[in-house]
C-alpha cells in the first residue's frame, strides 16, 4: 500500500511529498550466547547452558561436521538481515526483546517498557560464556530519544499501560547492564553502521505475564506508530524461539513448535499464536516464552501489510534454542539467501 | 463480595497543617517564583483557619463512613512523585503486592517553631501499614488477565531522590483514614502527573481501570472500599502554581454527583498546560468513580467539600459514594 501526505513546515508553506508507508521491514532472530559467539566456544557454551540434564537423541546429530554448517548458516542469515536493514535506512530500530533480570527488578518489572534516552550500555563479555580478558568491557549504543519519545507517548495514547526511561539508565544490575537479548544483535546486526536503535521491553517470564492477545494488540499499535512516524523505522525482535536454556528442559527444542510458529507467520496468521501462553505446560516456559516477541513482530508487519519469509531455521541443541530467523516485507519482495 | 465504599480525596500538604505559619511556609515553597491571583492575598488567617477546620471536618467524614462499613481491606489509587519511583522507569500503572508499605506522613511538620522534613525526622513521622497481599495477587493477575499491562512489586526500594520511602498517595493518607495504620492496603499506582512526558494513561483508560478493579472484587469474598488520594486541580511549583482551576473541579464534582462517571472520559484525552502537574491526579477519582458506578449503576458522589486554597495550590474536595451492602444496594434502601 503506498500513499503520500503532504507536510507543512512552521514559518512558511513548503509542500512536501513524502512516501509512506514507513514500515518496510520488520525482522526476527532467535537469541542464544552461541550464536553471537566463535564457533570455538560452542563446546564450553553449550555445557553452561544444559549442565547435566539429559540431551535428546537428535542432539547426538549435531557433529563437528553439523556444527560447522550451523556456522555458515547462521552467518549467511545475519547477514542477510544486516543487509536488509542497512538498505531499509532506517532513522531508527526498534529493538524488541526481554529483560532477563539485569535491568528491572522485582520492586518494578513492567509488562511494557520504552526506553527513551540517547544511549545505553551493557556488558559485552558474560562470565558464564567469555574468557576472562574480556570481561569488564562495557558497549555503549547509540539510542534514539525522539523517536521513542514518540512511540512512548503513542502507546499510552492508545490505551497501552507502558512503563518508561525518560531520566536515564539505571539497570537492576549495575555491573551488566542491558541485557543480551538486546545487545547482541545490535553489536551484530547495527553497531559497524551507527543506526540508533530504540529498546522497547516486553515481559516474558515474569508472572503474570499478558496474554497473546495483549501482546498481538501491542505489536499492531507498534507498527502502526511506525508506518506513521516522521522517520523510517525497522523493528527487530530478539529472543526465542523454543528451548529452555539452564532450566528442567535444556538442550530440549521444540522444532514442531518452532516451524508451526513460523509457518503461521509466513501466511499472515500471527493471530494463530494467541493461545500458546494460555496452557501451561513445560514446552512454553523458558525461551519459548519468548517466542511472543516473535508474535509482537509478526502482528506489526501484518498491520503493515508486510509479508513474512523465512530465512533459515535450525534445532540448534548446543545453543539450546530453534535458532530461527524471519523477516517481513513489501509482498513483492524475496529475502536475501 | 462488590467493593462497598469508595471515597476520594485531596493530599495537598497543608490541609495536615493546623497553623497559618504552617501554610504560610508550604505556600512559600510551592508558589513562591510564579505571579499568583488575586485571590491568594484573601487567604488571611481566618480564612486559613477555616479551611485547617473543613479540611479536618470533611476526612473525619470519609474516615466515619469508612470505619462504618467494616472493611477487610482498602483498595488504595495513587500516584507517586519520585518516591518509590524514579524516571529511569516510570510506570504508568502497577500493583504492589509487597508485605508493607513504608513511609512518612507529614501530619504538623510545619507547625511549629522550626519546620521539619518529615524523612529527617523518622522518630515523629515514620508511618508503616500491611498489605493484603493475597487480593494484591488478584488484582495484579485479574488485571492482567483483563488486558491492562500492570508493572508487578514485590518489594519496596524506593529509588526517589532524596529518599522518601512510600509515596505520599498513600502515606499522608492512610493516617487520617485509619489511625491505627492496621487496615490492610492493596496499593494500585497509576502515573499521574505529565510534566516530564504525555506516556501517561488517558481518562477513558483510569476509568476503564475501575471498572476492572470492581469487576475483580466482585467475588471475592471480603469486605473492599477503595480510595482515591489526589487531586483536585494543582500544579505546586509549576507555571500555574496557585491558580486553581475551579471550573474543572465543579465539572468535575458535577458529574460524579450525578452518577455520570462516563462524561469524564473527555479528561486526559489531550495534552494541556492545565492537566499537566498535579491535576493529573484526578485519575485517581476517575477509577474510584467508575468503579463504583460498576458496583451499582449510577451510583453519585457526595461531595462533603470543596474550596479551592491557593496558598496550597490546590482545589482541596472530598467525596464519598455512600456505602453499599453485599448486594450493591444502599443500605438504608432495605426494607
Amino acid at each position: 500500500m503506498q500513499f503520500c501526505w503532504f507536510a507543512q513546515r512552521p514559518l512558511g508553506l513548503v509542500v512536501e511529498w513524502r512516501e509512506g508507508n514507513l514500515l518496510s521491514l520488520v525482522a526476527a532472530c532467535s537469541h542464544s550466547p552461541a550464536l553471537y559467539r566463535p564457533r570455538a566456544r560452542w563446546a564450553h557454551i553449550y555445557k553452561e547452558l544444559v549442565g547435566a540434564v539429559p540431551q535428546p537423541t537428535s542432539a547426538a546429530a549435531e557433529d563437528a561436521d553439523r556444527l560447522d554448517e550451523y556456522a555458515r548458516r547462521h552467518a549467511v542469515a545475519f547477514s542477510a538481515l544486516s543487509n536488509a536493514i542497512i538498505g531499509a535506512k532506517p532513522a531508527a530500530v526498534v529493538v524488541l526483546s526481554t529483560d532477563r533480570g539485569t535491568v528491572f527488578d522485582c520492586s518494578n518489572t513492567p509488562q511494557l517498557h520504552v526506553y527513551v534516552g540517547d544511549d545505553i550500555w551493557g556488558a559485552t563479555a558474560d562470565p558464564s560464556f567469555d574468557p576472562p580478558e574480556d570481561l569488564g568491557q562495557k558497549t555503549r549504543i547509540r539510542c534514539h530519544r525522539a523517536i521513542g519519545a514518540q512511540l512512548a507517548d503513542e502507546l499510552a495514547y492508545a490505551g497501552f499501560d507502558i512503563s518508561e526511561s525518560r531520566g536515564g539508565f539505571r539497570p537492576a544490575d549495575p555491573e551488566r547492564g542491558l541485557g543480551a537479548g538486546f545487545l547482541d544483535p545490535i553489536r551484530i546486526l547495527l553497531a559497524e553502521h551507527d543506526i540508533p536503535v530504540v529498546p522497547v521491553f516486553l515481559n516474558c517470564s515474569v508472572a503474570p505475564v499478558i496474554r497473546g492477545t495483549r501482546v498481538a494488540e501491542f505489536g499492531r499499535e507498534l507498527g502502526r506508530i511506525a508506518a506513521e512516524a516522521d522517520d523510517r523505522i525497522v523493528i527487530l525482535a530478539s529472543g526465542g524461539m523454543s528451548g529452555d536454556p539452564r532450566g528442567y528442559l535444556a538442550g530440549r527444542v521444540d522444532e514442531v513448535l518452532d516451524r508451526w510458529v513460523m509457518q503461521r507467520l509466513s501466511m499472515g496468521r500471527s493471530r494463530d499464536m494467541f493461545q500458546i501462553w494460555d496452557v501451561d505446560s513445560l514446552t512454553v516456559r523458558g525461551a519459548t516464552a519468548e517466542i511472543r516477541l516473535w508474535l509482537a513482530a509478526g502482528a506489526a508487519a501484518e498491520g503493515s501489510g508486510l509479508c513474512g519469509r523465512v530465512l533459515d531455521y535450525m534445532p540448534f541443541h548446543h545453543g539450546a534454542v530453534g535458532a530461527g530467523f524471519m523477516q517481513w516485507g513489501p509482498r513483492q519482495f524475496r529475502p536475501e539467501r | 463480595m462488590p467493593i462497598l465504599y469508595g471515597c476520594a480525596s485531596a493530599h495537598a500538604p497543608s490541609l495536615t497543617q493546623r497553623t497559618y505559619e504552617g501554610w504560610q511556609r508550604y505556600h512559600q515553597f510551592l508558589n513562591a517564583s510564579v505571579p499568583q491571583p488575586a485571590e491568594t492575598e484573601l487567604e488571611t488567617p481566618e480564612v486559613i483557619a477555616d479551611f485547617v477546620r473543613r479540611g479536618e471536618a470533611a476526612i473525619g467524614v470519609l474516615a466515619s463512613q469508612l470505619r462504618a462499613m467494616r472493611p477487610d481491606v482498602l483498595i488504595v489509587v495513587g500516584g507517586d512523585q519520585n518516591e518509590w519511583f524514579h524516571s529511569t522507569n516510570l510506570p504508568n500503572l502497577l500493583v504492589y503486592k509487597g508485605e508493607r508499605v513504608t513511609g512518612y506522613h507529614n501530619i504538623g511538620c510545619n507547625d511549629g517553631e522550626v519546620a521539619k522534613v518529615p524523612w529527617e525526622h523518622p522518630d515523629e513521622f515514620a508511618v508503616s501499614f500491611p498489605v493484603d497481599q493475597v487480593l494484591a495477587h488478584m488484582v495484579l493477575e485479574g488485571l492482567v488477565e483483563r488486558g491492562f499491562d500492570a508493572c508487578i512489586s514485590s518489594e519496596e526500594r524506593p529509588r526517589g531522590v532524596p529518599p522518601r520511602g512510600g509515596p505520599h498517595s498513600l502515606t499522608r493518607q492512610m493516617p487520617l483514614l485509619w489511625p491505627e495504620n492496621d487496615l490492610p492496603i492493596v496499593p494500585v499506582m497509576i502515573r499521574t502527573v505529565e510534566r516530564s512526558s504525555f506516556a501517561v494513561m488517558t481518562g477513558e483508560r483510569s476509568l476503564a481501570l475501575g471498572r476492572a478493579l470492581a469487576d475483580i472484587c466482585r467475588k471475592i469474598p471480603k469486605r473492599i472500599a477503595i480510595y482515591g488520594s489526589g487531586g483536585m486541580s494543582h500544579d505546586p511549583r509549576g507555571p500555574r502554581s496557585g491558580w486553581v482551576d475551579e471550573p474543572l473541579d465543579r465539572w468535575f464534582l458535577n458529574h460524579i454527583q450525578a452518577g455520570e462517571p462516563d462524561k469524564l472520559s473527555p479528561l486526559f484525552s489531550f495534552q494541556s498546560e492545565a492537566t499537566w502537574g498535579g491535576t493529573g491526579e484526578l485519575r485517581t477519582w476517575m477509577a474510584v468513580a467508575a468503579a463504583m458506578d460498576e458496583m451499582r449503576p449510577r451510583h453519585k458522589a457526595i461531595a462533603v467539600d470543596y474550596f479551592a486554597a491557593r496558598k496550597v495550590a490546590t482545589g482541596c474536595g472530598w467525596a464519598y459514594w455512600p456505602a453499599l451492602d453485599s448486594n450493591c444496594r444502599d443500605p438504608d434502601s432495605f426494607s
